[in-house]
């Protein structure tokens, strides 16, 4: 019986520990995306995968081409991101948090579509 | 060197199914939910269970309670495996290749032969231990190895999210 409540009280620390474990967060993005820091970047858009858990597409800023990612199909249906305006082609502003590894990966925040809506897809990086 | 080549994957990947799980709007979250739900029942009925074994409620007749969860903990693993299967092939080049889906898998084997090793060694034995006795020292270790084993898959499973 010692044992059996040494094991369970071992478990009930590993699981009160597990919040500790590295890139803990409500969401991954925290972990790839650097929210202390915000950048704009205007371009067009050359490529969009329009998926489910996040949708990633692509915006060529000069010589660079940036991969953005977002939330899920249904949330950014909901703020009104949908495939009929992010679509290759579009021209936008965005604004977001650069990749945590320097990589040109931007975790957006807000997004201007020339000629048509702008949105703010998310308020922090966390 | 790979088990499985990368390009398989991708082959995969690119297919109709794996289409369907990544682009409908819903598909996703409902394996997420199918996930989660099989994941509770087949965690929630292990626990109970191991403990039991482990030494707590020995009032409770082991034999009796491995029938009452027997069920619970194959349904809920049909629909953890049939959905974990179902998203792991709408991403599978880079679920193959992250570190917390190999570990997973090799803790769901690990947890998977102690299980077999139980059935087969020391639950034909239950008769001896059944009501009010502690349980024999390696059923003991086994059923401990599994709490440590579950809880480290449920661990590693959240962690895909967070590891590249």
């Amino acid at each position: 019986m010692s044992r059996a409540r040494l094991l369970l009280s071992l478990v009930i620390g590993l699981a009160l520990l597990a919040p500790l474990a590295p890139g803990h967060a409500h969401h991954t993005f925290v972990t790839k995306f650097d929210g202390s820091k915000t950048i704009r970047l205007a371009g067009v858009v050359t490529s969009v995968s329009y998926s489910n858990p996040h949708i990633h597409f692509q915006v060529q800023v000069g010589g660079t081409t940036w991969t953005v990612e977002t939330e899920s199909i249904s949330a950014a249906r909901g703020h009104g991101l949908t495939q009929n305006v992010l679509k290759a082609g579009a021209k936008v502003t965005i604004a977001g948090w650069p990749a945590r590894d320097g990589s040109p990966a931007l975790g957006l925040h807000s997004i201007s579509i020339s000629g048509g809506p702008s949105m703010t897809m998310r308020r922090t990086a966390h | 060197m790979p088990l499985i080549s990368d390009e398989f994957w991708e082959r995969a990947a690119a297919s109709p199914l794996a289409v369907a799980v990544r682009e409908s709007i819903w598909v996703y979250p409902f394996l997420e939910t199918v996930h989660v739900l099989g994941l509770a029942l087949l965690f929630g009925a292990i626990v109970a269970f191991d403990l039991r074994v482990l030494g707590f409620s020995t009032a409770l007749s082991v034999s009796r309670l491995w029938q009452h969860v027997k069920p619970w903990i194959w349904t809920g693993f049909a629909l953890a495996f049939a959905s974990g299967v179902l998203l792991f092939i709408g991403d599978a080049a880079d679920f193959a290749a992250n570190p917390a889906v190999q570990v997973k898998l090799v803790l769901i084997l690990l947890a998977g032969l102690n299980a077999a090793v139980f059935e087969t060694r020391l639950r034909p034995t239950v008769a001896a231990w059944d009501l009010d006795t502690p349980a024999p020292r390696a059923a003991r270790i086994s059923a401990g190895l599994s709490l440590a084993l579950w809880f480290s898959i449920l661990i590693a499973g959240r962690l895909i999210a967070y590891i590249k």
